[in-house]
């Protein structure tokens, strides 16, 4: 139920960021928590030895957070050259 | 017309006035500026898979000597220097090399302690590694963090040779009044002052190639002006009571209250330059001086009371009179 209740927030939150194009620190404060809650997710249920776990949550903090920052990126290039923000 | 030759026409007109310099580098065509929250969150992300990156590195292979970190160290900031320098657009192999270089900078702290056994020791070799990387890495972000983590730790270093390291027997630091302030100022003043030259010096360093290392040093310097107290005495404010029977004075206590002023000094410096991200940031330093103030022991309740209504009186005076200059001024203009 959280779960759904989370992903029903964030949805929310995303559309109506998107729909506003005035700022996207909603969706980097978004980007943020999913990293944690990811990281801590893979924690919780990956069982892997101790050497396996730390390469794998090292390797994930740099991919998820590489996506969410290209991600948040392509949308501040997009709605400056329209001009959208400053 | 493109934005490259629009760019180089603008770049020639300033050459031709003698406003820049012929050899200045071309300013980037395309949009680098990225707003300071995704850099907050790639910079934390980072940081954490630096963690793991060491602890991953450690356990495969159990470097238990100097050495064997030291060499660890070096070989993940080299290759975090590789990843820089050969793919400066990818944000993939950035990301990856901030983890290199913070696994690299954590094995060679783990290495400076195994040489000098004391906190005061390392922290000196580790700003002595900050100022390095802040000439040698080649990305905005790790110098900026170079230069933050530079001033922190030479505020420890400042801080463990003049009143020891902390201990977790019960014995509580003691300071003076008067080496309390002189060791605060002989930290942050430099870093004050400094500030202060970089940002009147802005147009003739952003037209030539120390731009590059200026600018995130600039911003380096107001976040360790706005929270670097604060970080130099974290377990200070853990210690919430005197052991039984003895009582003892620390007017490092007033160091919180003498950071909330450089907080104020750093938000002037991201008023300067017009960054409203740092105006906030160091607007939460301020308050969280206020707090620290607070809970650090070494004074009695009423001496501190005392003193925060010496200092709300030396605020209101000063609000006065910077509002009568305003309206002076407004007056004065045509």
């Amino acid at each position: 139920l959280v779960l759904i209740v989370l992903i029903g927030i964030f949805v929310a939150v995303a559309i109506y960021t998107l729909r506003q194009r005035r700022d996207v620190f909603p969706l980097a404060l978004m980007a943020g928590s999913l990293i944690v809650l990811t990281t801590s997710g893979l924690i919780e249920h990956i069982d892997f030895d101790e050497i396996g776990i730390f390469f794998i949550l090292a390797l994930w903090l740099i991919a998820s957070s590489t996506a969410s920052g290209r991600l948040l990126m392509s949308i501040v290039r997009a709605w400056r050259a329209d001009g959208d923000v400053a | 017309m493109k934005p490259s030759s629009s760019v180089a026409a603008l770049t020639e007109a300033l050459v031709e006035r003698g406003m820049i310099q012929a050899e200045t580098p071309p300013p980037a065509t395309t949009s680098t500026d990225r707003p300071w929250f995704i850099s907050i969150v790639l910079g934390i992300a980072g940081w954490l898979a630096g963690l793991f990156a060491l602890l991953f590195v450690s356990l495969l292979f159990k470097p238990e000597s100097a050495a064997g970190f030291s060499v660890a160290g070096i070989v993940m900031l080299a290759s975090a220097y590789g990843l820089y320098a050969v793919d400066r657009e990818s944000a993939f192999f950035d990301q990856l090399a901030l983890a290199l270089s913070i696994a690299g900078q954590l094995a060679l702290s783990v290495a400076a302690w195994e040489v000098t056994e004391s906190a005061g020791g390392t922290a000196a070799l580790v700003g002595i590694m900050q100022g390095v990387l802040l000439f040698v890495m080649p990305n905005g972000l790790a110098k900026l963090l170079s230069t933050f983590f530079a001033c922190i730790a030479w505020a420890l270093a400042v801080r463990f040779a003049w009143w020891g390291e902390w201990s977790f027997d019960g014995t509580r630091t003691q300071a003076a009044l008067v080496p309390a302030l002189v060791g605060w100022l002989v930290i942050w003043i430099p870093i004050i002052v400094l500030t202060h030259v970089l940002i009147a010096r802005e147009s003739p360093w952003m037209s030539s190639r120390w731009r590059r290392i200026a600018r995130p040093a600039l911003t380096g310097l107001i976040l360790s002006l706005a929270v670097g107290t604060w970080v130099s005495e974290p377990l200070g404010s853990l210690q919430f009571w005197a052991p039984p029977g003895q009582t003892y004075t620390n007017w490092l206590t007033l160091w919180p209250l003498l950071a909330v002023g450089a907080s104020l000094f750093a938000c002037i410096s991201a008023f300067r330059l017009r960054h409203r991200g740092l105006i906030g940031f160091t607007i939460a330093g301020a308050l969280l001086h206020v707090v620290q103030f607070y809970f650090l022991l070494g004074a009695t309740l009423l001496m501190k009371s005392l003193i925060m209504l010496a200092v709300g009186a030396v605020l209101l005076l000063a609000a006065t009179f910077l509002r009568r200059q305003g309206i002076r001024i407004e007056g004065d203009a045509p």
